[in-house]
């Protein structure tokens, strides 16, 4: 008996919302086989699984994740959770999970504990329901201690003493959204809120809202007869049709309110924005301001401090610039560059004073002329 | 070239000898040792080379010239990664010094196999996993198998019958749950492709047969009564387990040759007894995502990720075992649980604990190394020192607490009082990786050593001095220096711009090297002072080694007390990390077990 047991592993995974616990209760007299039924993603394998590991956490000789717990000693584990193919034994979803239950019904004891995690999925909905009834029975015979987790809630009249229903819920919002409880009680449902997953899982419209009327056809009259007289036809009756109009009416109408408040959210933000621009361009015209004033008066110092090096600067720009128009053109008089050039090497600029220098300067300048 | 192919006649006798030793290991790679490599030929070589992205070469022999590739001897790392590649590597070795052999080719011969079941090398074993090798035999009544794991010394066994549960079926159970990564066959089963097929869709153990008749009753059963050197099989409970008893000749006998006889730490064979454990098929085992997950290959959302808090190596193995083997005896499973009930109750009694479990290292694989001596040194004797030291502090720890259970439980750990201190006084603590290159011993241990290096130490000093009696002689200070390396030795080394002052070299200088600015030269003397220091150096490291030797073998005649105690430490872990992951859930979890009413 296990009192607001948690599955060890999840619990830690999940940080976003609280996993919810929930109590198992097993014996050999009044409840050996528990059909646990409810909707998809309800929380059945998890709380299947859950089971099966604080039974083994509790033989490792260690404390289990719940409130309280007084467990017998099991001598073997068998699961039959979830399949899929094996192409390279070439085994197929239906035999996979047909072996395994045929071992778990060859070699089970009563003092076994057995998971099945829905059974005879593979195959049509007749033989699989059959199979699972027959298999369920033979448990109970069996004695072991079983938990079953089903979709065929016609298994759920299933009448032998030791066999209690439990189901996980699923609430039903107005707008036809769903909300999950994940806790376990007493009693059978026969809802799965499969398309419902469908829906979350972003099967398109269209497909979904036939779903719904096909589903309305097989609950309301004998199942499949109406169906597949119909099928093909692909008419969408209007009931579901208008439902669905209405639901996407409402989320517009949610959206459009959304839009409003955003955009009025927008234009605040705007305004904000183009008063600091303002402001900014305000600061930016200061900076440039006193960024010149910086320069002006660096000029200045520069200027007065040292008056020679700037003359010596501009010669240097006039020596190398002055070669260009020589190379350019080409009716230069050569003995003219020539005779330029040696008074140029001539220069002994170390020994100038700077007037020495500019007087230089200008007659080298006089000399150009006559070249071109 | 195929092997068939090559003619035995025309290979020069080195390569003669590489024939004989490839024909006897056929699946295998050689890896031929020859100077400062191992070299790969033929077949071998260019699988090698495929498989590392090595350079493959050609050697000419006569017209014709055979592929060749080679690794450094050091390079470890290749050897790892065709281990890791599921290569079986057969090694080589040069049994004799090349340079005492003239006029014939040098002795080799086979000193290990490599495979990745019988690695014990640290880096090529994942440090929170064992490394089981597994064998399986098949008989008309059922199956036998075995498991064993050189770096920790284990080894189980168990067989099971037909007339019982399904035995493949439990085969496949317990061949999950050892998760083993290297599995023996006889030759006849190796031709069963639907019992390969069912062990390779549960791991990628790589799978080898072997000669059917080391699984024969009698010789399995004889090579264990040789080996465990025990008079018949009732000590071990095996007398009734003629499967489980061929499992293991089998296993035995493999583990014998890869390791050329040297399996030292092999001390007995458990059976394991099925009744005991909870038996969790290998469905379950997958389907509750116990150890490993079912989607990735990421390892967080399994029960082992939740519950490994235990930090140390030797914990978490022993954690995966348990996970896997849950027990079903009710008095055991109470016994552990009223332990971990009086951890949690006392906090400084397991945070007192937890600080000196924390420290001890993996002293399973430290003592399972230093029991293959070949690949083991003075730093694997200083981490068991290091770890031993924690004992008697655990024990003291736990004798303060006056837990029924837990004194029973420490009773029996000895202190190694013995062990700890001849490390302590013999062992550098910041000894080398080398074993055969000195600075091992400590000062003061032993006094011939001592004495040696004393020798060294003058003979260094006497270097010097000579250096500055012949400075003096030629009355120069700069450019003239006696120096050293490995060609030369010590020599003179003068500058040309000192020889210019220099007038007349003397004799008994011997001019040895001309360098781009100065010559060096050797002198008789110096060369009788170099081969004092020589010899003393040669002498410390073999006298060191031999010392290191001696104790090695102390500590590994401790063995199997050691194991003994470090599988009481790891439960120890194991047993306060249950307590710890409680008081990680939210709310405070209470147990009790009744048994079942049948």
């Amino acid at each position: 008996m296990i009192k607001g047991g948690r599955h060890p592993v999840v619990e830690q995974i999940r940080l976003y919302d609280k996993f919810i616990p929930n109590d198992c209760y097993l014996d050999t007299e009044n409840e050996q086989v528990l059909i646990i039924t409810g909707p998809n993603m309800a929380g059945k394998s998890t709380y299947l699984r859950q089971v099966a590991l604080i039974c083994i956490i509790a033989q490792m000789g260690c404390f289990v994740p719940a409130k309280s717990a007084t467990i017998g000693v099991i001598d073997q584990i068998f699961t039959r959770i979830g399949a899929s193919d094996d192409l390279a034994r070439k085994l197929s979803t239906f035999m996979i999970e047909m072996t395994e239950t045929a071992k778990i019904l060859n070699f089970v004891t009563k003092k076994s504990l057995v998971i099945i995690d829905e059974l005879g999925r593979g195959t049509s909905t007749s033989d699989g329901q059959s199979i699972a009834l027959a298999t369920l029975e033979k448990l109970h015979e069996l004695k072991a201690k079983t938990l079953f987790s089903t979709h065929y809630h016609q298994l759920t009249e299933i009448n032998l003493p030791r066999i209690k229903n439990y189901h996980l819920d699923i609430i039903e919002n107005d707008d036809g959204s769903i909300n999950f409880i994940r806790k376990l009680q007493p009693g059978s449902t026969d809802k799965s809120y499969g398309i419902h997953i469908a829906k979350l899982a972003g099967i398109p419209d269209d497909v979904i809202i036939r779903a719904f009327e096909i589903l309305d056809q097989i609950e309301e009259k004998d199942p499949f007869k109406a169906t597949v007289e119909e099928n093909g036809n692909g008419r969408l009756t209007n009931k579901y049709y208008d439902k669905f109009i209405q639901e996407k009416k409402k989320a517009l109408e949610r959206l459009n309110l959304d839009l409003d408040v955003k955009q009025r959210e927008m234009n605040k933000c705007e305004a904000e924005l183009i008063k600091k621009e303002r402001e900014l361009g305000k600061k930016n015209f200061e900076v440039e301001k006193k960024k010149e004033i910086l320069t002006n008066l660096k000029d200045q110092s520069e200027i007065t401090n040292k008056p020679e090096i700037s003359i010596k600067k501009e010669k240097k720009i006039v020596q190398t610039t002055f070669f260009k128009p020589i190379i350019l053109k080409e009716r230069a008089d050569n003995e003219n560059i020539e005779e330029l050039i040696r008074k140029i090497e001539d220069i002994d600029i170390n020994s100038m004073t700077p007037i020495d220098a500019m007087k230089k300067l200008i007659e080298l300048k006089e000399k150009t002329q006559n070249i071109s | 070239m195929p092997f068939e192919d090559i003619k035995f006649k025309e290979l020069t006798p080195m390569m003669q000898h590489w024939y004989s030793v490839k024909k006897k290991y056929p699946d295998t790679i050689l890896a031929y040792r020859m100077g400062d490599f191992y070299e790969f030929f033929y077949d071998d070589a260019v699988r090698v080379s495929n498989l590392l992205g090595i350079t493959l070469t050609k050697r000419k022999i006569g017209s014709d010239s055979y592929p060749l590739a080679g690794i450094p001897h050091h390079a470890g790392s290749y050897l790892n990664n065709l281990i890791n590649l599921g290569e079986t590597v057969v090694i080589v070795e040069q049994l004799e010094d090349p340079t005492t052999v003239k006029g014939r080719i040098v002795k080799r011969g086979v000193v290990r196999i490599l495979s990745p079941g019988t690695v014990i090398e640290p880096d090529m074993l994942k440090s929170n996993e064992n490394n089981y090798i597994c064998s399986i035999v098949k008989e008309r009544k059922g199956f036998g198998i075995a498991f064993a794991d050189l770096s920790t010394g284990e080894f189980v066994t168990t067989e099971f019958f037909k007339s019982g549960q399904d035995p493949l079926e439990k085969i496949l159970s317990i061949f999950s749950q050892y998760n083993p990564v290297e599995v023996i066959v006889p030759a006849e089963l190796k031709k069963d492709e639907h019992f390969f097929l069912l062990l390779t869709d549960l791991n990628d153990a790589l799978i080898k047969s072997y000669e059917d008749f080391v699984f024969n009753f009698d010789e399995a059963r004889d090579l264990i009564k040789r080996h465990f050197n025990i008079s018949n099989l009732n000590s071990f409970d095996l007398e009734n387990c003629e499967m489980a008893v061929q499992a293991s000749g089998g296993l035995l006998a493999f583990l014998k040759e890869t390791q050329r006889d040297v399996i030292p730490n092999l001390f007995k064979i458990n059976l394991l007894r099925e009744e005991k454990v909870l038996h969790l098929d290998y469905i379950t085992q997958r389907n509750l995502e116990l150890v490993s997950s079912l989607w990735e290959k990421g390892k967080d959302t399994t029960l082992y990720s939740i519950f490994n808090q235990t930090h140390t190596p030797m914990g978490a193995r022993l954690l995966k075992k348990i996970i896997l083997q849950p027990l079903t005896d009710i008095n055991e499973i109470n016994q552990r649980i009223n332990i971990v009930q009086k951890f949690k109750d006392d906090v400084f009694l397991r945070s007192e604990l937890r600080e000196e479990l924390k420290v001890i290292g993996d002293l399973e694989r430290f003592v399972n190394r230093i029991n293959y001596s070949r690949n083991s040194n003075a730093r694997d004797l200083i981490n068991i020192k290091n770890s031993l030291e924690k004992i008697p502090k655990i024990k003291k720890i736990l004798e303060k607490s006056k837990i029924p259970e837990i004194s029973k439980f420490i009773d029996k750990i000895d202190d190694f009082r013995e062990a700890r201190s001849i490390i302590e006084v013999s062992i550098k603590d910041d000894a080398p990786p080398t074993v055969k290159e000195g600075h091992l011993i400590k000062v003061g241990f032993n006094e011939k050593i001592d004495e040696l290096r004393d020798i060294l130490q003058n003979g260094k000093n006497y270097v010097l001095d000579y250096e500055k009696q012949q400075r003096d002689r030629w009355k120069v200070n700069s450019g003239f220096k006696v120096g050293h390396n490995n060609i030369l030795g010590y020599y003179i080394q003068i500058t040309l711009k000192t020889l210019r002052y220099i007038t007349k070299i003397p004799e008994e200088y011997i001019e040895r090297q001309t360098l781009k600015n100065a010559k060096r030269y050797t002198t008789k003397e110096l060369k009788e002072l170099e081969e004092k220091i020589v010899q003393a150096e040669e002498q410390i490291n073999d006298l060191e080694y031999e010392i290191f030797c001696t104790i090695r073998e102390k500590i590994v005649r401790e063995t199997l007390k050691i194991l003994e105690t470090a599988k009481k430490v790891a439960i120890l872990m194991f047993l306060l990390v249950l307590q710890k992951l409680q008081k990680n859930t939210t709310t405070v979890a209470q147990k009790s077990i009744t048994k079942v009413k049948s």
